[in-house]
C-alpha cells in the first residue's frame, strides 16, 4: 500500500498563513496583487471623487469646442447656460463634450458594472452549484440547461437581451451576468463533489452532522479562494462586455458615459482624431489588466493548486 | 575482489533553506558489489529516496550534492555532464519506481515504450528490436508478448504494469538496477511475483541491485546486505542475517523491535461476551451499467456474515478489491448494502430511514487511512474533536472537557486543541481522528487501514494504543487490513476476503498457525520475510 | 468506444433542443409586448398587429414553439424584416467571410501559440515563461476593438502597408483576400493566442510532473523526446479542448472584428440586425452560431477518442 504523503505544502501553508493573520502578509508580498490592487484602488478612488478631479458634467458640450485636441484650451456651456473656460485635458469630441470628464466619469458605470455582475454571477452560480452538487436528480437537468446556456456565445446573449430589454444599468448587469453563471455553476459543482469525496466530510457524516451544516461548514469554506478568484475574473471580462456592447451601439445609452460609448462614438472620426477612443481605450485597458492581474495573484497566493482548474 | 558496480563515498545533499534540517543526505558511505542486492532501509524522510535519485542524476534542482563521490565503474557520476548521463541511463544503471499505475506513459503503447530504450541507445534494425523486446518480455513472464507489445499500460494490471518497467529497465542489460520501493504499491501476492522475479533476474544477469525499502519483511526476503539509514545519516550496515538477528545499533534494534512478529498472539478473550455487531448475508453489488454498452456488475462484496463481540477485534484481512474497505463504508452506512442486515444490538440499521439511523450513528466511529486528509485543514483540531459530542446536544464546555480528556488518552498535549493539523505529524494526526472517534463513546470502532500510511516505529505506537483503548473502554473492533503482521499481533479473530467474499473466518490463532483455504495459505506464503520472527512480540 | 460515440452523440441533442428553447424563449419571455418591442417606438397599431400575427404570439406558448421547432428542423429560420428575404439565405450570403476570418485565426492561433505554451513550460520560469503570461494578460486585457484600431492606426494609417477595412472574395484574387484578411485575423487571434497559451503551459507543466516523465528521463531519452512524445502527447486532451471551447471567445470577437474592419460576415449581420431590430435575423444568427459551437466540441470530443487509448479501448 502507497505511503501517504503530505499535501502539497502551498495549501497547507495557505491556511497557516491565513491562521496565523499572515495572510495580508503574503498577499502583499505577491507583487501581481500589489500592483493590480494598487491601480485597482486608485480607479475606485478617481470613480469616487469624480466631481472634484476638475471635471465638468459629462453631458454639457458647446458646438465652439467641437474636435479640439488634448491639452487644448476652449469654453464650456454649464447647465445654468453659462460660459466657462475650461482646459480640455484629453481633447473634445464631436459634440464638444470635454473627453477627460467623460472618461472619468466612465469609471464609476465601469466599476459598478464589473462588480455588480460578479456579484449576481456568484449568488447564483454557487446557489446552483451547491443544488446540483447534493441534490441528485436535479444535477442532472440543471446541468444541461448550463450546457445549452454555455452553448451560446456570451456576447450574443448580451447583445440579444439588451436589445430585448430597455437598456439601463441594471439590465445590462443582468445580461451580461447570465452567460457567466454557468461556468460558476460548473465550479462550484465539481468543488462540492470533490470535497465530499474527502475523508473529513466522510467523518462527518459519521459523526452525525446534518447535511446543511457540511455544505456551510466544511464545503464552503474550501471553496472560497477559487470563488474569489473566479470573481475578480468575472468582473474583468464583464467590464470589457460592457465597453463592446456600447461599442457596438447596444450598450448603456449616450448620456450616461462609459468608456465603450465613448468610443463608439469617437470611431467615426478615428482617421482624423484617434485620441477620441485612445483615452478611454487606455483607461480600460488598465482597469481590466489590473483586475486580471489581481485575479492571478490572488490564485498564486491563495492556493496554488488552483491554477490547475482555473 | 572485482570492482564494486556502485560506489557511495561519503555523500552529502544540502535541502534548501528553511527545512527542518540542513542536509537530505549527510557523510553516507557504501558500494553495491555485482551480483549483490543491497538493501537501504530507513523510515520516511531518511533520505533513502534522495540518494537512490542522485545515483541516476535525476535529483531535482532544489538538492544538491555539496560533497562526496557516486561511482558507478569508477565513473562520478556527480560530475558528469547531463549529456554523459543520458548515455549511461539503461545503458549501464536503470531505476525502477515505486508507483507502476503512473510510471508508464498512458498514451504510448508498452511495446514502443520498451523499443524506444533500444532506438535511442542504439543502432538496431527495426527486427533487431522486436526480437529483443519480445526476448525481455518473456524474460519478465509476461504472457503473450505480442499482445503486451500492443497494448496500453491501463491495460494491464499493476503488477504487470511493475514488469514492463523492469522489461524496460534491463533490456541493455545494464550493470546496476536501482529500485525506490517498487513493491510498495503492490499487493503482498503480487509483491511476491516482483520479488521472485527481481531476485531471478538479478542471477542470471548478475546485476548489482541497489534495493530502497521501509519493509524489513522485504529486506528479510531479498538482501544480501542491507545500510540502515535515519534522517539522512547511515547508522548501521551489515549481512542481512546477521544485522537482523544481532543489529548493534539502538535505532536499528528499535525499528527491528517494532516491525509485528506474524505469529499470533495468543490473548485470552472471552468467547462470550456480547455481540455488538454482527452482519448476515451482508452484500454491495454495482448493478451492470450502460445501456449500449453493458458494464459487468461489480460484486463488491457478497454473502457476508460477520460477528463483532465486546472488548475483541475482528480483523478483516484481504488485497485491494477483496471487499473489505466496502463492508465497512457499509456497516457506517457511508455507502447503503444492496442486500442483507447489519444489526447493532437489535435494531437493523442496512437500510435504515436517515432520520432514525442519525440517532444510532453515534454508536460507530471509523478511522480513515490517511492521517492527512482525515482533518479539515481549516478547523482547529479541538474543533474537529467536539464536533460530533455537539452534533447530540452536548453543550460546548462539556464537548471540551471531554475532547481535553481524550487528546489526554491519546497521548497528546490537551493544550494543543487550538492548533491545526498541519502542525501535527501523521502519527499524530492519526491519534486525534482516535480521539474524535472515542469523542461519541461509540461501541464499535473501526480502524480501516489506520496504521497503513504510518512509519513502522509510529505504526506500533499507534497499535499500543488502539489496544490499551479497547481494553480500557471495553469497546468491539473492526479492523480492516492487508498486512498480515498488524493483523496478527491485534485480532482476536479474523476474517479473509477475496473477491467480495469471506473465504476464511475464525480465530486467529488458527486461521494463522492453520490456514484452511488455498487462498488464505497463498496469502500467508506470500508474506515476505514470513520466515523471520521480529519484535514487537506481543503480551 | 461505440459506448463512448455514443453517448457523446446523445448528449449533444438535448443541449441542441436546450438552446432551441432558450432562444425560442428569450423573445417571448421578455417584459412587455414581444411585438411592440420588434415594431419599436415609431409603429403602428396595423403594424404591430400584423408582426403578432407573423410570430403566431396569439397562440398557446406551446404550439408556437411546436411550429416554430418544426420550421426549424426544416432548415426555415424565418424572414428578414429588414433585409426582405429569408434568413437562411441570408446567413448563406454572408458565411464565407467569417468562415475565411474564423479559418485563418484558429490557424494562426494554434501554430503559434501551442510551441510557444510548450516552450514556456518547459522553461518554467525562465524569460519566454515570464514574457508569455505577461503577453497573455494583456490580450485579455485589451478589448478586440481597441487593439484593431491601433494596429489600424499603426499598420494601415501610418505605415500603409495593408489596407484599412473592407473584405475581398477569395474568388476575386487570392492575394487582396490575404492582405484584406491579415489585420483582422491578427487583432482576433491575439485573445485566442493569450488562451491557448495559456492552458497550454498549464497542461505541459502539470504533465511535466507527471510519474512517468521522470521514467522517460531514467530512460537517458533526449529531452526534446521526452517534452513531445511524453508530456505533450499527455496533455493534448485539456489543450484541444480549450481549443474548442475558445471558439466561443472566438464568435464573440468575429462581431467586432467585423465591425471594426467593415467585413460583411455574419458578425457584421448581428449588429447590423440587432440595430434594426430585425429579430428573425438575430434568432437565426444566434441559433446558428451555437449549433457551430455545439459541433465545433462534439468534434472536440470525439477527437479525444485519437489522443486518448483510454477511451478507445
Amino acid at each position: 500500500m502507497p505511503h501517504m504523503q503530505p499535501p502539497e505544502i502551498s495549501a497547507e501553508a495557505a491556511v497557516a498563513a491565513h491562521i496565523k493573520g499572515g495572510l495580508w502578509r503574503k498577499l502583499r508580498g505577491n507583487w501581481a496583487v500589489m500592483i493590480g490592487g494598487t491601480v485597482l484602488a486608485l480607479l475606485a478612488l478617481i470613480a469616487v471623487a469624480a466631481p472634484w478631479l476638475g471635471t465638468v458634467d459629462p453631458t454639457l458640450f458647446d458646438p465652439a469646442s467641437r474636435d479640439l485636441l488634448p491639452g487644448a484650451s476652449g469654453e464650456i456651456t454649464d447647465l445654468d447656460g453659462e460660459t466657462i473656460a475650461h482646459k480640455f485635458l484629453m481633447g473634445s469630441d464631436g459634440f464638444g463634450r470635454d473627453i477627460y470628464s467623460r472618461v472619468i466619469y466612465g469609471t464609476r458605470v465601469s466599476l459598478i458594472v464589473g462588480a455588480a455582475v460578479a456579484l449576481v454571477a456568484l449568488v447564483f452560480g454557487v446557489s446552483c452549484g451547491l443544488a446540483a452538487g447534493y441534490i441528485r436528480w436535479l444535477d442532472g437537468i440543471m446541468m444541461r440547461i448550463m450546457d445549452g446556456v454555455m452553448a451560446i456565445p456570451g456576447i450574443l446573449i448580451a447583445i440579444a437581451l439588451v436589445a430585448l430589454w430597455r437598456a439601463s444599468l441594471a439590465t445590462v448587469i443582468i445580461a451580461i451576468a447570465i452567460p457567466e453563471i454557468p461556468r460558476v455553476t460548473r465550479l462550484v459543482r465539481s468543488l462540492v463533489l470533490s470535497i465530499r469525496e474527502e475523508p473529513y466530510v466522510e467523518a462527518a457524516v459519521s459523526l452525525g452532522t446534518r447535511t446543511l451544516k457540511i455544505m456551510f461548514g466544511h464545503i464552503l469554506p474550501n471553496t472560497m479562494a477559487p470563488l474569489i478568484v473566479q470573481g475578480t475574473y468575472i468582473c474583468a471580462s464583464a467590464i470589457l462586455v460592457e465597453a463592446i456592447l456600447s461599442f457596438l451601439g447596444v450598450g448603456l445609452p449616450t448620456d450616461i458615459p462609459t468608456w465603450g460609448n465613448i468610443m463608439a462614438e469617437g470611431r467615426v472620426q478615428f482617421n482624423d482624431f484617434p485620441h477620441n477612443v485612445f483615452f478611454p481605450g487606455v483607461f480600460l485597458a488598465l482597469t481590466v489588466l489590473a483586475i486580471n492581474m489581481l485575479g492571478d495573484g490572488l490564485r498564486d497566493t491563495l492556493d496554488p493548486r488552483m491554477s490547475k482548474r482555473i | 575482489m572485482s570492482q564494486p558496480v556502485l560506489e557511495v563515498r561519503d555523500l552529502s545533499i544540502a535541502l534548501p533553506p528553511g527545512g527542518d534540517r540542513a542536509r537530505a543526505v549527510e557523510a553516507v558511505s557504501f558500494s553495491v558489489a555485482p551480483h549483490e542486492i543491497v538493501c537501504l532501509v530507513g523510515e520516511s524522510g531518511s533520505g533513502k529516496s534522495v540518494i537512490a535519485h542522485a545515483a541516476m542524476g535525476l535529483l531535482p534542482k532544489t538538492l544538491r550534492a555539496t560533497s562526496g563521490e557516486i561511482l558507478l565503474q569508477g565513473e562520478n557520476i556527480l560530475g558528469a555532464s547531463e549529456a554523459r548521463l543520458r548515455e549511461l541511463r539503461c545503458t549501464r544503471m536503470s531505476m525502477i519506481f515505486q508507483e507502476p499505475m503512473t510510471a508508464l506513459n498512458p498514451v504510448m503503447r508498452c511495446g514502443e515504450q520498451i523499443d524506444e530504450v533500444l532506438r535511442i541507445h542504439t543502432g538496431l534494425k527495426p527486427q533487431m528490436r522486436r526480437a529483443k523486446v519480445v526476448d525481455i518480455l518473456k524474460q519478465v513472464h509476461l504472457p503473450d508478448p505480442e499482445r503486451m507489445l500492443a497494448s496500453y499500460p491501463h491495460q494491464l494490471s499493476g503488477g504487470q504494469r511493475q514488469r514492463i518497467m523492469i522489461a524496460i529497465a534491463l533490456v541493455l542489460d545494464p550493470v546496476l538496477l536501482i529500485a525506490d520501493e517498487p513493491t510498495t504499491a503492490l499487493d503482498v501476492t503480487t509483491q511476491a511475483q516482483i520479488l521472485l522475479l527481481i531476485k531471478e533476474i538479478q542471477r542470471v544477469h548478475g546485476t548489482g541491485v541497489l534495493f530502497i525499502t521501509h519493509d524489513f519483511g522485504v529486506v528479510a526476503e531479498i538482501a544480501h546486505r542491507v545500510a540502515v539509514l535515519r534522517t539522512g545519516e547511515l547508522v548501521e550496515m551489515n549481512a542481512t542475517r546477521e544485522l537482523l538477528s544481532n543489529p548493534q545499533h539502538e535505532y536499528t534494534r528499535m525499528l527491528i523491535a517494532s516491525v509485528p512478529s506474524i505469529a499470533p498472539r495468543h490473548r485470552s478473550a472471552p468467547a462470550d461476551a456480547p455481540v455488538v455487531l454482527c452482519t448476515r448475508e451482508l452484500a454491495k453489488i454495482y448493478p451492470a451499467s450502460g445501456w449500449l454498452h453493458k458494464r459487468a456488475a461489480v460484486h463488491a462484496a457478497e454473502q457476508v456474515s460477520l460477528e463483532i463481540r465486546r472488548g475483541q477485534t475482528l480483523g478483516i484481512v484481504g488485497e485491494s478489491g477483496s471487499g473489505k474497505s466496502t463492508v465497512a463504508r457499509c456497516i457506517t452506512r457511508l455507502i447503503n448494502p444492496s442486500s442483507g442486515a447489519i444489526l447493532l444490538g437489535s435494531d437493523d440499521i442496512a437500510d435504515m430511514a436517515t432520520g432514525r439511523l442519525r440517532q444510532l450513528r453515534r454508536h460507530i466511529q471509523i478511522v480513515f487511512q490517511d492521517p492527512y486528509r482525515s482533518l479539515n485543514p481549516r478547523w482547529s483540531v479541538g474543533e474537529s474533536v467536539m464536533e460530533g459530542p455537539m452534533n447530540y446536544g452536548v453543550s460546548r464546555t462539556e464537548a471540551l472537557t471531554r475532547a481535553k480528556k481524550l487528546m489526554d488518552l491519546v497521548r497528546l498535549d490537551p493544550n494543543s486543541l487550538d492548533r491545526y493539523p498541519h502542525q501535527f505529524s501523521g502519527g499524530q494526526r492519526q491519534r486525534i481522528c482516535i480521539a474524535r472517534a472515542l469523542a461519541m463513546e461509540p461501541e464499535l470502532l473501526i480502524a480501516d487501514e489506520a496504521v497503513s500510511a504510518l512509519d513502522v516505529s509510529v505504526q506500533a505506537q499507534v497499535l499500543a494504543l488502539l489496544d490499551e483503548i479497547r481494553d480500557r473502554l471495553n469497546l468491539a473492533m473492526l479492523f480492516i487490513t492487508h498486512d498480515l503482521r498488524v493483523a496478527a499481533q491485534v485480532c482476536d479473530h479474523v476474517a479473509v476476503m477475496s473477491q467480495g467474499r469471506v473465504v476464511e473466518y475464525g480465530p486467529a490463532i488458527s486461521v494463522f498457525s492453520n490456514p484452511q483455504h488455498e487462498y488464505t495459505r497463498a496469502l500467508f506464503a506470500a508474506a515476505p520475510g514470513r520466515l523471520w520472527e521480529f519484535g514487537a512480540k506481543p503480551v | 468506444m461505440f459506448n463512448f460515440l455514443a453517448r457523446r452523440l446523445a448528449a449533444t441533442l438535448p443541449v441542441l433542443l436546450i438552446v432551441a428553447v432558450l432562444v425560442f424563449l428569450m423573445l417571448r419571455l421578455t417584459p412587455g409586448d414581444p411585438a411592440v418591442i420588434i415594431a419599436g417606438d415609431a409603429a403602428n397599431p396595423e403594424q404591430v398587429a400584423q408582426i403578432r400575427a407573423g410570430l403566431g404570439l396569439d397562440r398557446s406558448i406551446v404550439v408556437q414553439f411546436g411550429i416554430w421547432l418544426g420550421n426549424l428542423l426544416t432548415g426555415n429560420l424565418g424572414e428578414s424584416y429588414f433585409f426582405k428575404m429569408s434568413v437562411t439565405e441570408l446567413i448563406a450570403h454572408r458565411i464565407e467571410p467569417t468562415l475565411a476570418l474564423s479559418l485563418c485565426t484558429i490557424v494562426l492561433s494554434v501554430l503559434v501559440s501551442v510551441p510557444l505554451g510548450v516552450l514556456a513550460a518547459w522553461r518554467q520560469g525562465g524569460w519566454l515563461d515570464r514574457a508569455l503570461m505577461g503577453f497573455s494578460v494583456l490580450g485579455f486585457s485589451i478589448p478586440v476593438f481597441v487593439l484593431g484600431y491601433i494596429l489600424i492606426y499603426i499598420v494601415s494609417l501610418k505605415l500603409g502597408w495593408l489596407p484599412v477595412q473592407g473584405y475581398v472574395r477569395m474568388a476575386d484574387g487570392l492575394w487582396p483576400f490575404l492582405r484584406h484578411l491579415i489585420l483582422p485575423s491578427i487583432t482576433l487571434s491575439v485573445i485566442y493566442i493569450a488562451l491557448i497559451a495559456r492552458v497550454t503551459r498549464a497542461a505541459v507543466t502539470e504533465t511535466l510532473a507527471e510519474d512517468y516523465i521522470r521514467t522517460a528521463r531514467a530512460k537517458g531519452l533526449p529531452e526534446a523526446r521526452v517534452v513531445i512524445h511524453h508530456a505533450l502527447a499527455n496533455a493534448a486532451v485539456p489543450i484541444v479542448t480549450v481549443i474548442g471551447i475558445g471558439i466561443a471567445l472566438l464568435i464573440g470577437g468575429v462581431v467586432v472584428t467585423e465591425t471594426v474592419y467593415a467585413i460583411p460576415g455574419l458578425g457584421r449581420l448581428t449588429v447590423d440586425a440587432v440595430l434594426a431590430r430585425d429579430f428573425p435575423t438575430v434568432q437565426g444568427v444566434i441559433l446558428f452560431f451555437s449549433f457551430v459551437y455545439v459541433l465545433i466540441n462534439l468534434l472536440v470530443d470525439l477527437s479525444y477518442l485519437f489522443f486518448d487509448p483510454r477511451i478507445r479501448y
